[in-house]
């Protein structure tokens, strides 16, 4: 390796840190400031492949990560109103998204990648936007979760589905072939985590940290490669492989070590996507983003106040429930960074995905932190009796 | 008292418990191992009170709340619970002339004016032994009283 390598990466992380930084310091996600970066930056050829081998392995581990919280049995015990709220939530985004994408005159593929990167919310910007402004024991924060936990996995699917699309010939029956792969890769998964069940639970109780990471590498790797193998995305090996860890009892002890890790390589995925994007291009998509930034704000919110009758929720609080959907992130940059790859029309939507998501971050943040005193001021009070 | 647990993917666990007065006490345990208790009025869905904990903080306060926090003693502990009232261990040695011997006929209370409240003996405890019961070589023997009278249950070992 040389040195001149090592310093063109070395200066890449730095800028990173000052992002980070940045995005601390004016406490907003620090998405967007990679993005940014990765927009005005060109890394050489060299530096350009390793960014490319650590952004690959950011969004395996962001979907392992995802895929470990998912499980199977607890999502789909006596959760009927969750059940409701994902189906709202799907047909007000999902659905006007995929509407809008038309009406816009993109190919169904293209709508298809559109409505998904506007129906996800960034788990990880909310996650922490409710532990900062201290709502994690509010009324209304278990059915946010729960929902965002759905949404992942709905994009985990729609990825399978998406990228057998386009690895195949295209075509309803390529789709279906995507899913019927990601359902075979499921149980291959899961049949081996179970019978291997305690030889893999004895390895991830080890009390060798090295064992632990260095074996939920190979497996997220492994994972990762056979799924590309099968002709589905990467992302979706690394999720069944997180689903398959998240039976045993180390979940968290599992999040713990990957935690740190995902944050450099997720850093690399951001950068690597702003790198695939025009200044120009993301300059020309402003004015569409905002316009869908506007509507697909009022179509969360109005998610948010519908699904929140279901757990009776107040007004207030169904109030904060809508405000609090509102920031995209990751996800969208993801099903983005994939849809680059349908030509002319992917790079507009990759343009596109990227100013919304960095206008979203930005004001759904601002929504987000504020839900409280916004929901107070939009709901007064009953006059308490007497 | 019904304590209702539930996840909240990607902060932590939660746990709710109802108290008198139909008040809500929740307690997050985030991933982090920091600890939120809150209080949330009755209809409330606003809390009113939040209190913040590191990991250890929360042992401590855990610790005293459930009546077990104490702290470490030295070995032949003489541990003062009450103003001049102080409770000794007492061990019987392999030669002591307490061995073979009962509290009644020791006259303990009358000689002394401590009392013996417990003999451990191996991993058997008898708390409030009957006068009859019969010292044995290693029991520890526990007795309460004030400073004087314990200084002169020892003494009364120690002559025996």
């Amino acid at each position: 390796m040389s040195s001149g390598l090592l310093l063109e990466l070395g200066a890449l992380l730095g800028a990173l840190v000052l992002a980070a930084l940045f995005a601390r310091w004016t406490s907003q996600s620090p998405i967007p400031f990679f993005i940014l970066l990765g927009l005005f930056l060109e890394p050489p050829e060299q530096a350009a492949e390793i960014v490319d081998f650590m952004a690959t392995l950011g969004v395996s581990l962001l979907l392992f990560l995802i895929g470990l919280e998912f499980s199977p049995g607890s999502l789909f015990r006596g959760r009927r109103r969750l059940a409701m709220a994902a189906v709202l939530d799907l047909a007000l985004n999902l659905g006007l998204g995929v509407g809008a994408g038309r009406a816009l005159g993109l190919s169904w593929l293209a709508a298809l990648f559109l409505g998904g990167i506007l129906y996800v919310s960034s788990s990880g910007i909310i996650a922490r936007g409710i532990i900062e402004s201290r709502r994690s024991a509010n009324r209304e924060t278990e059915p946010l979760l729960g929902l965002l936990v759905v949404e992942d996995v709905v994009v985990a699917l729609l990825l399978a589905f998406l990228s057998g699309q386009m690895m195949g010939e295209g075509g309803a029956a390529a789709g279906l072939l995507g899913m019927a792969k990601l359902a075979l890769l499921f149980v291959g998964l899961f049949g081996a985590s179970r019978l291997l069940r305690r030889w893999f639970w004895r390895i991830l109780g080890s009390d060798s940290s090295e064992v632990v990471v260095l074996f939920l590498f190979a497996l997220i790797v492994l994972a990762a490669g056979i799924a590309l193998r099968l002709g589905l995305s990467e992302a979706v090996g690394a999720f069944m492989a997180g689903v398959a860890v998240g039976e045993t009892p180390y979940r968290s002890r599992v999040a713990e070590t990957l935690v740190p890790f995902q944050q450099l390589f997720a850093a690399m995925f951001f950068i690597g996507f702003g790198t695939t994007i025009e200044p120009r291009d993301v300059l020309g998509s402003l004015l569409p983003a905002l316009l869908l930034l506007a509507a697909f704000t009022l179509t969360k919110v109005g998610t948010g106040l519908l699904a929140g009758r279901a757990w009776r929720l107040s007004a207030r609080a169904r109030w904060r429930l809508g405000l609090s959907l509102t920031p995209r992130g990751e996800f969208s940059i993801l099903l983005a960074s994939l849809a680059a790859a349908l030509g002319a029309e992917g790079t507009r939507l990759a343009a596109v995905a990227g100013a919304y998501v960095f206008l979203s971050a930005v004001t759904g943040a601002l929504l987000l932190h504020h839900a409280d005193r916004l929901a107070a001021a939009l709901v007064r009070p009953r006059p308490s009796p007497g | 008292m019904e304590i209702r647990e539930t996840d909240l993917p990607g902060v932590g666990r939660k746990f709710t418990l109802e108290i008198a007065g139909q008040d809500e006490i929740v307690i997050v345990i985030h991933a982090s191992g920091r600890r939120e208790i809150f209080r949330f009025r009755r209809e409330h869905d606003e809390p009113d009170s939040v209190i913040e904990l590191s990991n250890e903080e929360a042992h401590k306060l855990g610790s005293i709340l459930a009546g077990g926090y104490y702290e470490p003693v030295r070995e032949d502990a003489m541990l003062q619970i009450m103003q001049g009232l102080h409770l000794r261990w007492v061990r019987v040695g392999p030669d002591s002339q307490l061995i073979g011997r009962t509290i009644r006929d020791l006259e303990v209370r009358r000689q002394t004016g401590a009392s013996v409240i417990a003999i451990a003996r191996g991993s058997t405890h008898i708390p409030n032994p009957s006068p009859d019961e019969v010292f044995a070589a290693g029991d520890t023997v526990i007795v309460i009283g004030r400073e004087p009278e314990v200084r002169a249950f020892e003494a009364l070992m120690a002559r025996a």
